[in-house]
Formats: C-alpha cells, sequence, structure tokens
C-alpha cells in the first residue's frame, strides 16, 4: 500500500507537472484526437520542470510543495476535459483512447515497470555518471544542482559536464520515497520509457506502424531500456523527433511538428550527443518544419510555442553553470587545436581503425546489415510497384532525414578522430552504442517508407 | 501487414539474438521479481548487493565507525574498481587532506607503519599519521 502510493505520487506528480505546462492540455481537440500525445510531451515538460526545479537554490525537495500543487492542478485540467470529450462521444469511440491502444498501453507500462524497477543498478556507466549525479544531487544540501562539488578531484571519471536530467529526476524520485537505494532511482528512466510509449501510440496510425516499431526497438536496443544507460533513449527519442517531423509535414500538423521539435530539443537533456543530433536538425530539418508551420492553421499562437522554449532552458542553464564553473568535458573539445589535430588524425590511420571496428561482427550484425538488408528489401519492393517516390516532396523528407543521418556519422566520427583517449580502447567502450541513432535514423526512415501510406508516382505533393 | 512480417523476418535472422523474446518474456513472467519489487523500492539500502564485497565491507566500516572523509589505498586508487568505491561510498568522500589518517585498504596489503582499527573479511580500516 505504501509503495503503491509513493511509487504513484513519483509518476503522477512528474506527468502532473508536465500536463500543467502542455498547452494542448486544455484543449478539447487534442484530448480527443492526440490524448496520447498529450500525455508524451506532459512527460517531457513534466521531466524539464523537475530538472529546472533542481537548479533552484533552495533545493529540489524544498520545490515539493510547489510541484505537487501544480501537478495537482495539471491533472484537474486533463480530467476535466477528458470527461468533457467522453460526454459529447460514444464510449470506445475517442481515437485517442480506445480499449486496443489502451491494453497495449498498459501492458507495456507494466512490462516496462518491472524490468526496470526489477533490477538495480548495475551496468557500469549507469553507475559511474547518471545515477552517480543524482545520487550526488541527492545527498547535496540543499539538494540544488548548484551546490554539488561536481570538481571534487575524486569524481573525476564521472564525466561532471553531462546533462543532469536523469540525475533530476533520479534524485526527485528518491526525495519523494525518502531514501536512496539501487531501485527508485530507475524511476527515472520508466519515466523517459512511458514517455516514449505515449508519444509512439499517439503516432502510430495502424497496428503495423506500432508493433513494427516496438518490435524493432526491443530486438535491436530493448536491452539498452532497462539497464540504465541512456544510449537506446537517446535513438528512441531521435527516431520519434524524425517521425512526428515527418508526420507534421505530411499532414501539415502544426502541433505535430512542434512536438518533433519539443523531442529533438529534449535530447540534450539526456545526453550530450543530442546537442549533435539538434544541432544537424536545426539546419538540415528545422528550415522545413518552420516552412510548413508557417502554412498550418493549428496551434499557430505564441502559447504553443512554449514547450520549446521551457525545453531548451534547462539545456542552456547547465551550459551556462558548467561554463561559469570551469567544468570540462574529457575530451576537450573546445581546445583551439581541433583543427591540427583532426587533420593529423586523417593522415595517420585512424580512420582506417574506427572503419574495422565498425565492420567487427558483433557491431556490424547489430546496426549496418539490418539497415541494409531493409533497404534492400525496399529497394525491391518500390520497383516491383514500379512507384517513382523520388520526385516527390515526401521524398525531399526522407532525402532530408537521411542526410541528418549521415552528417552525424560523420560528427561522430569527427569527435573519435578528436578523442585524447586512446582510440582503440574509446571505440571499444561506446561504439556499439554511438552508432545507434544513425542506425535508428535509417530504421525510422525505412518504417515510414514502408509503413506510411501510399507514395505519388510523379510530380510534389 | 505481409510486408511488415518480412521485414522483421529479415531483421530476426539479421540480429545477433542477445535481446531474444524468449529471454524478454521469461524475465516479464518471473514471479519473484514482481513480487519482490514494492520491498526492494522502499528499503534504504536495497539492491547494494550489485556492488563489489570490498566496497560493501568499507561501507560498513565507514558507516561503523562514523567516518565522513577517508583516504584510499594506493592499489585501489591504481584499480578500475575506484570508481565502484567512491559512488558506492558517497556521500562519504574520498578527501585525503581531510581524512585525518583513515585509510581503507585491504586486509592482505595493509598500508605500511599504520594502525588497524577495524576490519571486516578483506577489508580494513587503518590510521595512518
Amino acid at each position: 500500500m505504501v509503495f503503491s502510493v509513493a511509487f504513484s505520487c513519483i509518476l503522477l506528480s512528474t506527468f502532473g507537472v508536465g500536463l500543467a505546462l502542455t498547452p494542448e492540455a486544455y484543449s478539447k481537440a487534442s484530448h480527443k484526437y492526440c490524448g496520447y500525445r498529450v500525455l508524451g510531451t506532459a512527460g517531457i515538460l513534466g521531466q524539464t520542470l523537475i530538472y529546472l526545479a533542481a537548479f533552484m537554490p533552495v533545493g529540489l525537495s524544498q520545490m515539493k510543495p510547489i510541484l505537487g500543487v501544480l501537478a495537482a492542478f495539471g491533472w484537474l485540467v486533463f480530467t476535466v476535459n477528458s470527461f468533457r470529450v467522453h460526454r459529447q462521444s460514444k464510449p470506445f469511440q475517442v481515437q485517442a483512447f480506445s480499449t486496443f491502444k489502451f491494453m497495449l498501453v498498459l501492458f507495456l507500462a507494466v512490462g516496462f515497470t518491472v524490468k526496470i524497477l526489477g533490477e538495480p543498478i548495475s551496468s557500469w556507466d549507469a553507475r559511474s555518471i547518471w545515477f552517480f549525479h543524482g545520487k550526488m544531487l541527492y545527498y547535496a544540501n540543499p539538494d540544488s544542482l548548484l551546490n554539488v562539488s561536481w570538481l571534487h578531484p575524486s569524481v573525476a571519471f564521472s564525466h561532471a559536464d553531462y546533462p543532469k536530467l536523469v540525475a533530476a529526476t533520479s534524485a526527485w524520485a528518491a526525495s519523494i520515497i525518502g531514501t536512496w537505494n539501487e531501485y527508485i532511482p530507475k524511476t527515472s528512466i520508466l519515466m523517459l520509457a512511458l514517455t516514449a510509449t505515449f508519444l509512439l501510440f499517439s503516432l502510430a496510425r495502424n497496428f503495423t506502424q506500432l508493433i513494427g516499431w516496438l518490435f524493432l526497438i526491443l530486438l535491436n536496443i530493448g536491452n539498452l531500456l532497462w539497464v540504465g544507460l541512456m544510449d537506446g533513449y537517446l535513438a528512441v527519442f531521435a527516431s520519434l523527433a524524425l517521425w512526428y517531423t515527418w508526420r507534421g509535414l505530411e499532414d501539415n500538423h502544426g502541433g505535430h511538428l512542434l512536438t518533433g521539435g519539443v523531442i529533438a530539443l529534449f535530447l540534450c537533456q539526456i545526453k550530450n550527443e543530442g546537442q549533435l543530433f539538434l544541432a544537424i536538425f536545426l539546419v538540415v530539418i528545422f528550415p522545413l518544419s518552420l516552412l510548413q508551420y508557417k502554412k498550418t492553421q493549428q496551434h499557430t499562437s505564441r502559447w504553443a510555442l512554449w514547450p520549446l522554449f521551457l525545453t531548451l532552458a534547462p539545456t542552456f542553464v547547465w551550459k551556462v553553470f558548467i561554463r561559469t564553473n570551469e567544468i570540462k568535458n574529457d575530451l576537450f573539445l573546445d581546445s583551439s587545436a581541433i583543427a591540427n589535430k583532426l587533420i593529423t588524425r586523417l593522415t595517420d590511420g585512424s580512420l582506417g581503425v574506427i572503419g574495422g571496428f565498425v565492420a567487427e561482427k558483433s557491431v556490424f550484425y547489430q546496426t549496418i546489415l539490418g539497415s541494409l538488408l531493409i533497404l534492400a528489401g525496399l529497394s525491391v519492393y518500390t520497383h516491383k510497384k514500379n512507384r517513382v517516390v523520388f520526385a516527390s516532396q515526401k521524398a525531399k523528407i526522407i532525402v532530408a532525414f537521411a542526410v541528418l543521418g549521415a552528417c552525424y556519422t560523420i560528427g561522430i566520427t569527427s569527435i573519435y578522430l578528436l578523442t585524447p583517449h586512446d582510440l582503440v580502447w574509446h571505440l571499444e567502450t561506446s561504439l556499439s552504442r554511438t552508432v545507434l541513432i544513425p542506425v535508428w535514423v535509417l530504421n525510422t526512415i525505412n518504417l515510414i517508407i514502408l509503413t506510411e501510406g501510399e507514395w505519388p508516382t510523379r510530380g510534389p505533393i | 501487414m505481409f510486408r511488415i512480417c518480412l521485414l522483421l523476418i529479415i531483421l530476426a535472422v539479421a540480429f545477433d539474438g542477445r535481446y531474444s523474446w524468449r529471454k524478454i518474456l521469461k524475465s516479464l513472467t518471473d514471479g519473484d521479481l514482481i513480487s519482490s519489487i514494492p520491498e526492494k523500492l522502499l528499503q534504504p539500502e536495497s539492491g547494494s548487493k550489485v556492488l563489489p564485497i570490498e566496497v560493501r565491507e568499507a561501507k560498513t566500516l565507514l558507516q561503523r565507525n562514523s567516518i565522513q572523509h577517508y583516504n584510499l589505498n594506493s592499489d585501489i586508487v591504481r584499480e578500475i574498481t575506484y570508481q565502484r568505491y567512491i559512488e558506492g561510498l558517497w556521500p562519504r568522500r574520498h578527501t585525503p587532506e581531510k581524512s585525518q589518517g583513515m585509510v581503507i585498504a585491504q586486509t592482505n596489503n595493509p598500508p605500511h607503519n599504520c594502525e588497524q582499527l577495524d576490519r571486516e573479511t578483506r577489508i580494513g580500516l587503518f590510521r595512518c599519521l
């Protein structure tokens, strides 16, 4: 009983806070057509606000009453709007909350809860980085990110400059329960899993898309979703950001475009690689989104843009904080000798070393081969159907996604080339995880092409 | 539906099978796992068995002797498990200058010229002045 109440408090407070900040939670139409997207956006904004609250000098635990009231308000608004929608519709006709979808969401939520909370924090990086930062925050007095000893000599191994979303939400969960142990901080991962689930269920138009995406995710990176590493979630949210952007551009839907942008910004709060993804997203995809958003009639109020600024805020504040306090990244990417180092590494055979690692069996099977096989199948399929897909605007979006994937791959390769560590060690310890975003950009493209309806034979849409 | 089935079969063959469905389903239906979650989540220190035995013993020693700042013997600092000591013992900190000579060391490799104050099976607490 105590467990149920305490556990519910953690999740309800996080999503409730997010609902209070989600503009679409106040809209009846949103409940009817995209209720899960409202919940997904609420998950992102709720975690974002907890992250921001962790910057308050008074400490995260002192913010509990304010966040509690905000969460209660958020759920009140959501519940009232949901009832209003249900009163006007026949039962089970509300698309967003059909019984089948609800049962699937429930099944996944229970599955994620059991898998994530059933095991203590055990993976190396999860203990040394993400949850260690959470523990440092929880035990700081007051428990504010501004008050943690990030520069203590003994924590130099811990990448103190990394984003602190998971640290903040895990400290939040421990703060509500009142103790730090090896299980309860993992609720922060459950929050990410549920957020991704809600966003997926809002996006999927049919059973094929839903099961196809879930199957791919669980098969490819399932294990990474519950051991406490962030790379799996980075890939999941990168995929969702692209898929939402696609849907927004395809349907001329401002809400979906905004959600795609919010997810892309959210990536920066999870891990530093998210910043690379966002930078490329802003250059390659954002202009397309902006042009399309201006054409949409929906969600054009300034209030609708608020989630974008909110999601950007903690990354901005944290960047200012680490620069002010001279908390350095272990890669020293801001040093002036980058260009010289890059040129040296390009000519000393390092690229061959990286290529060799990518070609190694384990990485090869997990990443490259799967996507290449899909592309091969896709090529056969499109030729068989005699469709000319590359003349349409849809195809241009797909090409933009592919460019994003290619640029990200170049960016990650450059980071490996610039590493001050031993290149082989760096590749051995991280390559199988850092390739996940490019692979999931490819997988998303393939899923979109295979499952997103009919393609035109010629001309722009 | 045919397309996606084909796609999934290709993928199932392509991937190395580390995350097989059987493995996932088995862990999801593990009765003990589900029933023990509420108990584990609420207990302070639960799950600390994932830490190496040496770190758990060091934690016990620091708690028993109410020590907030400690030093680690040089052989521990050189090992990769150093990270487990630092995060596992937090909020007690590895701050040699504030440790007042309190050193955590393996009992089979004690620091020289130090007095043993307390010990567990593998790890001891020493005062080095």
